[in-house]
């Protein structure tokens, strides 16, 4: 083995570290510029299919997991609308659908019956953020519909002026809490739990400014709804075969 | 044609109510406020003689409501430590927070006419009293003992 010189070992010294300081500062910013995330850059939207809907729960069930929500508090529930013969609607969510449902009614005294999955609208003109005294109620840039937590007063105007009965005073944080469409997830390229748990692929989320999204292409084919349009809320959650009964 | 009966459905969420009798209070408060406040403007705007013997205290009433005014719906919030985000921080389209400012501005044009009102006391106490009610009253006249 050769014996390095005095000069040659400082020189080979020199050039390790500094390749190696190189590779260390270098290395962060390569990581951080493929995992930066710029909410200007997205628009999300939410689109539901009626039909596909079996009423399974799952999906209300993973938001409970995925966001602790405590009990008899829903970010997300199904509800279910059973047309009778004798021309009455009868609707009907027991525990949000999270153990799914029960049978109601006998086959012959029913005309029809679905599902309606229900959750934070997420509207582009949200009573919530109005109302909202402190401003803690606020809309991302993305469009999601968020909750300061460490600057809400917990007064529950927002609850109160919701149309949708999207929002709760969550008991433990005495804040108002609500339908974040997992955003702690979909700023890491992540679908919502709700989505991901949908057996039937009824609920559909995307980036509405992406072309090539499911969400985007559904809302260009499809003839959507979105719920109580009257209120000028201008909602994201899209719906495909709502009927006019679902409110 | 199908219809929706009765009113045995609403949204999970709304099984539960926060908006109760705290809430009823503040009007309740407020209404009383404003009945002192008239009842005195009767006496010291418009000039109506006959209601001269109570024309003061309905006005020392209105401030007295007006500073207690807010203690229900401080007790209804989740979070009463954050209240002032609602002057420090206020969401001008909202109701609450437009009422916050009014009501701030009317306590202070209460104090305003109290201050007027009352002046020939405040006077007569400074004068009279010692120690730190004759101070206070001294601020009050704008001098110093």
């Amino acid at each position: 083995m050769k014996k390095l010189s005095r000069r040659e070992f400082i020189r080979d010294s020199g050039i390790a570290l500094a390749g190696g300081g190189l590779a260390l500062f270098i290395a962060p910013s390569i990581v951080s510029s493929a995992t930066k995330y710029d909410w200007t850059k997205h628009e999300y939207g939410y689109t539901i299919e009626i039909d596909r809907c079996i009423g399974c729960g799952m999906c209300a069930k993973a938001c409970k997991a995925e966001n602790s929500v405590p009990d008899t508090f829903y970010r997300t529930w199904v509800e279910r609308y059973s047309y009778l013969k004798n021309g009455e609607v009868v609707v009907d969510s027991p525990k949000g659908a999270m153990d799914g449902f029960g049978s109601n009614f006998k086959a012959d005294e029913l005309d029809k019956a679905f599902f309606v999955p229900k959750m934070c609208n997420h509207c582009r003109n949200p009573r919530c953020v109005q109302v909202c005294p402190v401003g803690a109620s606020y809309i991302t840039k993305e469009g999601v519909v968020l909750v300061d937590k460490k600057h809400c007063v917990g007064c529950a105007y927002c609850v109160q002026a919701c149309p949708y009965g999207a929002r709760y005073i969550h008991p433990k944080l005495s804040t108002a809490d609500k339908c974040t469409w997992c955003y702690h997830r979909i700023t890491k390229g992540m679908l919502p739990a709700c989505v991901l748990a949908c057996p039937r692929k009824a609920r559909k989320f995307g980036d509405i400014r992406d072309t090539s999204s499911e969400v985007y292409n559904l809302v260009k084919i499809h003839r959507v709804q979105e719920l109580k349009p009257e209120l000028k809320t201008n909602p994201r959650v899209s719906y495909i075969g709502l009927d006019k009964e679902v409110r | 044609m199908h219809e929706i009966i009765g009113a045995g459905y609403c949204y999970p969420n709304e099984l539960h109510h926060y908006w109760s009798i705290l809430i009823v209070l503040y009007p309740y408060i407020t209404g009383l406020i404003a009945g002192a406040f008239i009842i005195s403007s009767f006496y010291h705007v418009f000039g109506m003689k006959e209601l001269q013997p109570i024309a003061r205290f309905s006005l020392i009433s209105a401030l007295g409501f007006t500073f207690c005014v807010g203690l229900p719906l401080l007790f209804h919030l989740g979070h009463p430590e954050r209240a002032l985000n609602m002057l420090f921080t206020p969401h001008l389209t909202s109701a609450m927070a437009g009422f916050g400012i009014i009501y701030a501005s009317y306590g202070v044009l209460l104090c305003l006419e109290v201050w007027l009102i009352f002046r020939p006391e405040i006077v007569r106490y400074a004068n009279q009293t010692k120690g730190v009610i004759k101070l206070f009253y001294s601020t009050c006249l704008r001098s110093y003992p």
